[in-house]
């Protein structure tokens, strides 16, 4: 909301400056977030007469004018299509500076050397009219400073108000905020009017159908009113808050809503032959045309000012073009309603509309303003527009709606505030806001009465926020009491996830895992291309198609980082991410483990993608980041993790290449994740033309597979014999299954098997590949007799050779 | 054999071996063995006593004279095999790159925030981001169809796919404060870190996402003044020392006496520049005591008890602290951003 400063201080006489004043209401929760000074910014500007004016022959809309701006005349080459000879115009002579920034400067266009320009009401940032020049008043001095006219000895302050305070949109409102603050008694203005015999209830009458959303409805009638344009001061007071000038009536409603907070409405009164005003609903899909020229379709949650039988005015919200007042127009029919804040939101949803009246009246005004606010009306139409007012008003208000009364108990007050309040202090602050103060019967409490302008004022903690904020926060002492002790245990399962979850990330920083970062929401035909059967959860009014769905795989944002990345040539990756996955129910606490801690659609997991080669050394030769890199990964974090086993096992997986999507699971054979290759079509879709290796583990579930602490075991006293063998295998032959059959036949006087080569080529028959493993022999009573630990090298190449057709290479 | 012909003896010995020591530890070796305390020239030396005097001027020059030279020898064989070992050593050369990875920096900004208070004694809780209209809104005090609503633009959730009707994502981590409120009894202490989600077109300065963290507290005697003990102690803490705070009175539906806190400029200390555009103060974070209604909807009776709750943006924190100007690099994900910190 924007307010003019000079009108604030006619209300509330305070000597402070504007920047001042806006520092104080800030601080006082009435939000001023800018101060423009209107007297500067029409530097070099001047009223310009226009002498001639033609077209130019080269071009087919700009037009070549001479303008005499008083001691000279300028050429000047200008776009608009109003301009013609004899106009006063606003000229901007060279080095003048536009709201905008722009400088004007001397151009040269189709041979002639434009000097300055000729104004819109835009440019001046006086509106949002472009169409045309501004045409200025006959009888300005020719070469007078513009300042002179638009340049207002003023300020205006523009405000951000929060939704609880619509007592602030006005110049009382604020001006009320000053006066408390400042200590200042506050100066109304007189509403005074002198009627004709003739009343207004002989002509109308105003008929409520539904009274629950329109509480009140006064009217009032003036006639022989003289359209025109309004007086300077009119004018003034409005561009200071903001407000473009129409005519004098509907400046006249604009300024009294600016003033009261009270939004008004002026209609033609020939519109009202029936001599009814009927507020009703309007009928379901009704077409009606607002004041802007917009044809729309309302419906029930509108509430339509009509004649009986005419849909007038789309009450609270926007008059209709058709009653609307126009240069014909002589009497006037004035609107001071009270209007229900929910259904003003409703109304202005359906019609897409957001005017200063519903603006005001969502947040709720004062019901009984109407007629102080209709009277100042037809005050100030008398004074402008010469009207005659018909004696008194058409009052609708069933049921009068009264002000609230709120006990304030000033030990409650300190109890929140953690400062003491004199009770006295606290009632005049009560009082310069415009409450009522008694005491309670037995002393200990102020009785306040709330008026109807605050009707976010109900309970005692409402009352307090006022001292609080009149008082201002800085003079409230900082204190400790955020010290105090408080039980803090986190019950076993919360404390047992939350560590996992620090381990799973300190574990994968360590061995130079990056991690990233998802948004969650996701492109559900991505997300579908990654999984078709899996359900996603889907945002009802989604700002776009890329952020139309929940993530239901980390997989999806992990290969959104991958692309980023790729994209800037940082082709090689390892990235995780711990964050949740969402899906219908998948939160369920009945459906996995005991010690789940998930939300309802929501779950806890790990995510970790690979692609491309370790990064290059002057000694090693690159390897690939690939799934094998991944099953390290996992070992690494079930060893940190203290996580029981898990197991791979082969499944045809929607994400993966086929034959390389795995499933991961815990030792009963549950899933809890999966691992593989990517697809290469998910791949192209992704921009990623290198291969990509990644896996997912269920945070949630590998919860519950935290082993117990450990016990202590010996260590062997006794040497270790290491024996190396070199295999030639048939490719079909899994190493990991010959692995574990080595330690099955070695028995407990194995104490490890490791691969340290695998090679295909020529050495190595077609169909076949040779694999070297390196065994260690340990005893934990004995040191092994070199004999003892051959037999048993013996006993495992037999084995080897029998159960997976092994050959032994000899070295 | 005369004590002078076995220095004599001695020395050529010696000489023979330093010759064919093949490694400086094989010279250390012999060093050891003819010149160490317990070596055989030390040996002879201690002989000398027992002689005449007259023949023990001419044995000590002898075996000074012997010393000397092996010392000499030791240290030109040493220096000889040095020179040959360090001719390929280039200390210059990378060091072998061992991978360590980097942590999201909003993850560390939460982790680092959440620390603070931690050592304050406030625990650590989360809550779920798929949330409910009730725990979202209507339990913090935010009616249906207020104006209060059109101050976080909230992303509703489809009724589809067997996700039951009425479900959003929540605007703000305020739902954990409902959440725990249910499950323990006063006084309670919490910080509830988390993604919450705002319907918002993305710019540089707006993301659809970000991430919060709300703090809160309840007790018989909890002020005004807590609060703002407890956040200048934070920003402290987190800035800088010299750091100062700004209470602007606000409006949020859950807290009354509601607040905006500002804090002096890091960057200018309140003279006025660019970060903070010539204001001298940056907006961090709002704040409140909570509102009797809240308590009352989770069974606190707000007679005995009273409360504050504050939240801050954790992107907004993590940009102001590292100058960072686009929100949106925090969700791309770029490697080349992301390791910066
Ligand atoms: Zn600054």
């Amino acid at each position: 909301m924007k307010i003019s400063y000079n009108w604030v201080r006619e209300i509330a006489p305070v000597d402070w400056s504007a920047d001042e004043m806006a520092d104080r209401l800030t601080l006082a929760g009435t939000a001023c977030e800018t101060v423009i000074d209107l007297s500067a910014g029409f530097a070099k500007m001047v009223v310009g007469k226009v002498e001639t004016c033609g077209p130019i022959e080269e071009s087919d809309h700009l037009r070549h004018a001479t303008v005499n701006v008083g001691e000279q005349s300028l050429n000047i080459i200008c776009g608009a299509p109003n301009v013609a000879a004899g106009q006063l115009v606003a000229v901007a002579l060279v080095g003048a500076v536009m709201p905008d920034g722009m400088k004007i400067s001397r151009r040269k266009m189709f041979g002639i050397e434009s000097e300055g320009m000729i104004l819109s009401e835009r440019e001046l940032g006086l509106s949002d009219e472009h169409e045309g020049i501004i045409v200025l008043a006959d009888g300005l001095e020719v070469g007078a400073p513009l300042s002179s006219i638009y340049g207002l000895n003023d300020y205006m302050l523009e405000f951000e108000l929060t939704p609880n305070r619509p007592d602030s949109m006005s110049a009382i409102g604020i001006a009320r905020d000053v006066a408390a603050l400042a200590g200042c008694e506050m100066r109304r203005p007189e509403v005074s009017l002198t009627e004709e015999q003739e009343k207004t209830s002989d002509s109308i009458e105003v008929i409520i159908e539904d009274a629950e959303f329109c509480p009140r409805y006064t009217a009032r009638i003036v006639k022989n009113v003289k359209i025109g344009p309004s007086p300077k001061w009119l004018r003034d007071k409005l561009a200071a808050s903001g407000q473009t000038s129409i005519n004098n009536v509907v400046d006249v409603t604009n300024y009294v809503m600016l003033e009261f907070g009270e939004p008004l409405h002026a209609f033609d009164l020939a519109q009202f032959a029936s001599g009814k005003v009927v507020i009703k609903r309007a009928k379901s899909k009704e077409k009606f045309v607002t004041l802007d020229e917009v044809e729309r379709e309302v419906d029930e949650s509108v509430l339509m000012i009509t004649n009986g039988s005419e849909s007038l005015a789309a009450g609270g919200v926007m008059g209709g073009l058709h009653s609307s007042v126009t240069n014909a127009t002589k009497d006037i029919l004035l609107e001071a309603a009270y209007f229900d804040a929910s259904l003003i939101r409703k109304s202005r949803r359906k019609l897409g509309l957001s005017t200063d009246s519903s603006a005001r009246f969502e947040r709720g005004v004062d019901p009984n303003l109407t007629v102080t606010a209709i009277n100042r009306a037809a005050q100030l139409l008398v004074e402008v527009a010469g009207g005659s007012p018909l004696a008194g008003v058409v009052d609708n208000y069933p049921k009068s709606i009264e002000p609230l009364k709120v006990e304030l108990r000033p030990a409650r007050c300190h109890q929140i505030m953690g400062v003491k309040v004199e009770s006295e202090r606290i009632e005049e602050i009560l009082v310069g806001l415009e409450m009522g103060v008694t005491r309670s019967d037995s002393g200990e409490a102020l009785v306040v009465t709330v008026p109807t302008f605050r009707p976010d004022i109900t309970r005692e903690i409402d009352l307090i926020e006022e001292v609080t904020r009149i008082i201002g926060f800085d003079n409230i002492p900082t204190t400790k009491g955020y010290l105090a002790a408080t039980d803090n245990r986190k019950s076993e399962a919360v404390e047992k996830q939350d560590d996992l979850v620090v381990t799973l990330r300190q574990t994968l920083l360590g061995i130079g895992f990056n991690e990233i970062c998802g948004s969650g929401l996701a492109d559900g035909r991505l997300l579908e291309l990654i999984d078709p059967e899996k359900p996603q959860i889907e945002v009802a009014n989604p700002i776009s198609d890329e952020f139309g769905s929940m993530r239901n795989s980390l997989a999806y944002s992990l290969l959104n980082a991958a692309r980023v990345n790729v994209t800037h040539q940082t082709t090689d990756l390892r990235l995780f991410e711990l964050g949740n996955v969402y899906g219908a129910g998948i939160g369920d606490k009945s459906q996995a483990f005991p010690n789940v801690i998930s939300a309802d659609h929501e779950r806890p997991c790990l995510g970790v993608l690979v692609t491309g080669q370790n990064q290059p050394d002057w000694r090693s030769s690159r390897s690939a980041l690939d799934f094998y890199v991944l099953k390290g990964a996992i070992e690494a974090l079930r060893a940190q993790g203290r996580l029981a086993k898990i197991l791979i096992s082969p499944e045809k997986l929607p994400v993966f290449q086929r034959g390389q999507g795995f499933v991961l699971q815990d030792r009963t054979g549950k899933e809890i994740g999966r691992i593989g290759n990517v697809d290469s079509a998910i791949l192209k879709r992704f921009d990623i033309k290198q291969s990509v290796s990644l896996f997912e583990l269920d945070v949630a579930a590998l919860t519950g597979f935290i082993q117990r602490e450990k016990n202590y075991q010996t260590l062997s006293k006794f040497p270790a014999a290491d024996r190396d063998l070199s295999l030639v295998l048939n490719e079909s032959t899994l190493v990991g299954k010959m692995l574990e059959g080595v330690k099955k036949v070695g028995g407990e006087l194995v104490e490890r098997v490791q691969v340290f080569d695998l090679f295909r080529g020529k050495q190595v028959p077609e169909g076949k590949k040779s694999v070297a493993i390196s065994i260690r022999y340990r005893s934990a009573k004995k040191s092994l007799e070199s004999s003892q630990v051959d037999g048993l090298q013996q006993k495992i190449i037999v084995y080897l050779k029998q159960e997976f057709k092994a050959e032994i290479r000899e070295k | 054999m005369s004590v002078l012909s076995q220095i004599e003896e001695l020395l050529s010995k010696a000489s023979a071996e330093l010759q064919s020591a093949s490694s400086a530890a094989d010279v250390e070796q012999v060093k050891v063995r003819f010149l160490g305390r317990k070596g055989e020239l030390p040996a002879i030396l201690k002989g000398v006593k027992d002689l005449a005097p007259e023949e023990r001027k001419p044995v000590g020059a002898a075996a000074n004279k012997a010393r000397v030279s092996l010392e000499q020898q030791v240290n030109e064989r040493l220096e000889s095999f040095e020179s040959s070992s360090s001719a390929d050593f280039d200390f210059t050369l990378p060091g072998t790159p061992i991978s360590v990875g980097r942590p999201h920096l909003l993850v560390r900004t939460m982790a680092d925030i959440a620390e603070i208070f931690s050592s304050k004694g406030f625990l650590v809780a989360n809550g779920p981001e798929v949330e409910s209209d009730n725990y979202n809104f209507g339990s913090l005090n935010f009616p249906p169809d207020h104006p209060a609503r059109d101050m976080q633009d909230t992303f509703y959730l489809r009724e589809a796919n067997g996700l039951p009707e009425g479900l959003l994502l929540r605007t703000h981590t305020s739902n954990v404060q409902v959440r725990e409120f249910e499950k323990r009894t006063p006084p309670v202490k919490i910080v509830a870190p988390g993604k919450v989600f705002r319907h918002e077109a993305v710019s540089s300065r707006a993301y659809c996402v970000f991430h919060q963290v709300e703090g809160f507290q309840v007790g018989p005697n909890v002020t005004l003044g807590d609060l703002k003990g407890v956040l200048l102690a934070f920003c402290q803490e987190y800035f800088a020392e010299d750091i100062e705070l700004r209470f602007r009175p606000s409006f949020f539906p859950f807290t009354e006496p509601s607040a905006e806190v500002d804090m002096s400029c890091l960057l200018c200390a309140g003279k006025g520049c660019s970060i903070c555009k010539y204001d001298g103060w940056l907006e961090i974070l709002g704040c409140g005591m909570i509102d009797p209604n809240v308590m009352k909807a989770v069974g606190y009776d707000p007679e005995v008890l009273s409360g504050y709750a504050f939240g801050m943006g954790v992107e907004r924190i993590a940009m102001l602290k590292h100058r960072i100007t686009d929100i949106r690099l925090f969700y791309e994900n770029d490697l080349r951003f992301l390791r910066q910190f």
